[in-house]
């Protein structure tokens, strides 16, 4: 049973709504059509049983009458003697001869089953004396006649009480019949309404069924649907074998949510990036901005101080002091640089060519008590950097390790490629740092006194600050110093553009 | 908004419902047909063309309601329908009343293929059995024989050794030296018959008690005519100046009328009776003491006999002209 029901089933998946309509159609339709079918055979079946109840009986008062017929005819004959009543009395054996020839009489039944066969026979033999009687009569042989007619009468009562217990015994059958078949038929209304009944309701039961069973999955799709325009894209789209259509639909539903579902997270990701981007930039833009301000607002007028350096340079030259003019212009390069690169970038060449510049002003101010030392690897210079990087942090390192400090002040500057990073260096033999001020430092918790008149005004939280949202990652820059009197080391790791 | 329920009931057994549909459908169809068999049965119970016989033969009986001829033809009956041919009981659905002559005369016109019948020993009888051979229709007589006939076959008792049989029943009761015995007859028993029993049963109760007197009359009665039996007996009880010492009934409704004649009329014990037969009826009566004692002829015997003899002249032309059937006292 179950596996019929899935095999049936399996038949059914997947198949069109046209079809699957069309199946319910039938499926109903023949239901109710093999039912009526039925019950109407058997209606007619009862209907031919009842029209044939009371056949015999006609056929035995049909027979009587033939009988009666003849000895009437016989009767008068020997009575009137005519020619007409003579034909008639033929007429009638014609007519009862003709009736018995076609007599079905075998012996067989419940009723009386030689009974027909006795009347047949005992007609035949009635029919043979009453010929010899009219032969009598024609031959005026009164007492053969006489005598014949007497036999004959004999046998057409034996006949006649035949014929009639027959079809008294054949009624009262038959009338048993009827009223079985009465019984039968009251009982084949039930059955009919009880089977239309359940024909009915398995019509009804089956449309309901393939109706709801069509339906419900475009329904359903319609519901999630409505969901999903509504911005609930976490709806699952079921998978539906019942009807092909729906199928298709289904999936290619399904398929058109996972695709907007993807597109919606990668544009998400795109957003978030997007905005990642922009808000650094923002955030270096701004501390450019604040960079350059404090510089603009440290040196009033740049333009006009750095064309002051050129004419002092040339006035120099002009007096015969080279050493002043080559003094004026590394301090005119040393303000240009600041003043012409715009973008917030610059290359490790650059920076390197800055801070030449700035130690040769410092060696003028210093002498021999400040050594500047570099080792730079000439293929990086063109390496792009942040711009006003190394400066600041020199300038750091001079005011607050070697300034300190009672020996002759060095700086090293060295630039050089370690696997995939390259490292830019600027170490001092300065009183060094501790390490709560190295963390302050790196965590931006250190607050320097900005009134001092030599700090050019980009301090190093700027220049950690900008690195940081450059190279978008915590550790680019790390000061490294092995104690109180031990010099400091500021590292700056740059990821290589190239590499 | 569909519950899970709702999704699996339409997405994951849609086999159950299936089921439910099937087995629905599958109970319409069980049910059409159930009730088509039922109503197909019922009518075929009243179907009536299940036997077909090839030939059919006559049965006529002087009393149709004698519970020993009933017996006789049904038995008869069940074996010929057991060797394929139809025994019908001339007249028994006839409307009017119909003497064994006019049984008779039916049964040749009818064309039966042999006639059974019970003679009355009359000349009419005879001729009619002889009409009746003439036109190739065996016939055999039962219970009397017509000897005169050309009838085929007799089977029965034979009245000579039936009175023996009474004679001896007789003898054992005691009457004195004069005993008044009244045997009632059927009016059809030939005269030979009854000249037969007669004559063995006064052979038989004078063989011992040679210096007793027996007086031995018979009355014939008319069992086909209605009441007349009762009537008769009634006469016999109580109008008669001397009654018998001792009846003999030489037949079943007799016998039976006898027997209850006698207990309406309160004369048990003023009359032995001897009755014919073993019916439930006279069995009690003999169980009581109120019929001395009862002689049966083997009823089932006979009708097979009957059947056996016409059976056996079918098929080889003869047939023995008397067949014997065994009787039997009841005490």
């Amino acid at each position: 049973m179950g596996s019929l029901a899935d095999r049936i089933t399996n038949l059914i998946h997947g198949i069109s709504i046209k079809r699957q309509l069309l199946f319910v159609f039938i499926l109903t339709a023949l239901t109710s059509s093999v039912a009526n079918f039925v019950i109407f055979l058997e209606i007619d079946d009862r209907m031919q049983s009842v029209d044939a109840v009371y056949d015999s009986n006609e056929q035995n008062n049909e027979l009587l009458a033939l009988v009666e017929n003849v000895h009437n005819n016989l009767t008068n004959y020997l009575m009137i003697k005519s020619t007409d009543v003579m034909e008639g009395y033929y007429r009638s054996v014609y007519d009862i001869t003709d009736v018995l020839d076609g007599m079905d009489t075998q012996i067989s039944g419940q009723v009386a089953p030689a009974a027909r066969d006795d009347i047949k026979n005992m007609i035949y033999e009635y029919l043979a004396v009453a010929d010899e009687t009219i032969q009598g009569k024609r031959g005026r042989n009164v007492e053969k006649y006489s005598a014949n007619y007497e036999e004959a009468s004999r046998l057409y009562n034996y006949i006649r009480d035949y014929i009639i217990s027959l079809n008294d015994k054949q009624f009262r059958q038959n009338t048993n019949e009827y009223s079985h078949l009465r019984a039968s038929m009251k009982l084949l209304e039930v059955s009919v309404f009880v089977i239309l009944g359940l024909a009915f309701l398995v019509g009804i039961g089956l449309t309901v069924f393939f109706t709801e069973r069509i339906t419900y999955p475009l329904t359903d799709l319609a519901e999630r649907a409505e969901r999903i325009s509504e911005g609930d894209f976490e709806v699952e789209i079921p998978d539906n074998k019942w009807t092909y259509e729906v199928n298709i639909l289904s999936k290619a539903f399904a398929e058109m949510l996972v695709s907007i579902k993807a597109y919606m997270a990668r544009e998400k990701k795109n957003l978030e990036t997007q905005r990642d981007l922009r808000e650094r930039e923002l955030t270096m833009e701004a501390e450019i901005k604040e960079a350059r301000l404090k510089y603009f607002q440290a040196q009033v007028n740049p333009h006009f101080l750095f064309n002051t350096l050129n004419a002092g340079m040339q006035l120099s030259m002009f007096e015969g002091a080279p050493r002043t003019g080559v003094f004026l212009k590394n301090v005119s390069e040393f303000f240009r640089y600041n003043i012409n690169k715009d973008d917030g970038e610059s290359t490790i060449g650059e920076e390197v060519a800055l801070l030449d510049y700035y130690f040769e002003i410092l060696k003028v101010r210093f002498g021999d008590v400040l050594e500047y030392v570099k080792d730079v690897d000439e293929d990086l210079l063109p390496v792009r950097i942040p711009k006003m990087i190394l400066q600041p942090i020199a300038e750091n390192c001079i005011n607050h390790g070697i300034r300190e400090a009672e020996q002759k002040g060095y700086i090293y500057l060295t630039v050089y490629k370690r696997d995939e990073e390259i490292i830019i260096s600027i170490a001092d033999n300065g009183v060094g740092m501790s390490r709560e001020l190295i963390d302050s430092i790196l965590q931006g918790t250190y607050v320097r006194d900005d009134s001092s008149n030599e700090n050019n005004g980009v301090g190093m939280n700027s220049v950690i600050n900008r690195l940081r949202l450059y190279y978008n990652r915590d550790d680019v820059l790390e000061i490294v110093s092995e104690g109180p009197g031990q010099g400091t080391e500021v590292i700056i790791h740059v990821q290589d553009n190239a590499g | 908004m569909k519950t899970s329920k709702q999704k699996n009931h339409f997405n994951d057994k849609p086999s159950r419902i299936m089921t439910i549909g099937m087995a629905v459908t599958l109970i319409i169809i069980g049910v059409t047909v159930l009730v088509l068999l039922f109503l197909n049965i019922s009518e075929s119970g009243k179907d009536d063309t299940d036997v077909i016989y090839d030939r059919k033969y006559a049965f006529i009986a002087n009393d149709k309601d004698d519970a020993f001829v009933v017996e006789v033809y049904n038995t008869a009956k069940a074996e010929a329908a057991g060797k394929g041919a139809y025994l019908e009981l001339i007249g028994s659905e006839l409307g009017g009343t119909y003497t064994s002559h006019d049984l008779m005369i039916m049964a040749i016109a009818s064309g039966y293929d042999a006639i059974f019948v019970e003679p009355d020993d009359t000349r009419e009888m005879t001729d009619l059995i002889n009409r009746a051979v003439a036109k190739g229709i065996p016939v055999i007589t039962y219970m009397t024989d017509d000897a005169n006939s050309d009838r085929q076959c007799y089977i029965g008792s034979n009245f000579y050794l039936l009175g023996k049989e009474y004679g001896e029943s007789v003898k054992m009761t005691d009457r004195g030296d004069e005993c008044d015995i009244l045997i009632l007859i059927k009016e059809s028993l030939p005269v030979t018959s009854r000249n037969s029993f007669q004559t063995s049963l006064m052979s038989e109760l004078t063989s011992d008690k040679k210096d007793c007197t027996y007086n031995v009359e018979f009355e014939a009665i008319d069992t086909t005519s209605t009441f007349s039996v009762e009537e008769k007996i009634r006469d016999i009880l109580l109008h008669e100046e001397k009654s018998a010492d001792l009846i003999i009934c030489m037949d079943e409704i007799t016998t039976t009328s006898f027997y209850k004649a006698l207990v309406d009329y309160n004369k048990v014990g003023t009359v032995d009776v001897f009755g014919y037969y073993n019916s439930d009826t006279i069995l009690k009566g003999v169980e009581r003491g109120v019929i001395n004692s009862s002689i049966t002829v083997d009823a089932s015997e006979m009708g097979k006999s009957c059947i056996n003899a016409i059976e056996e002249y079918r098929e080889s032309g003869y047939v023995s002209e008397y067949v014997s059937v065994p009787v039997q006292i009841i005490r």
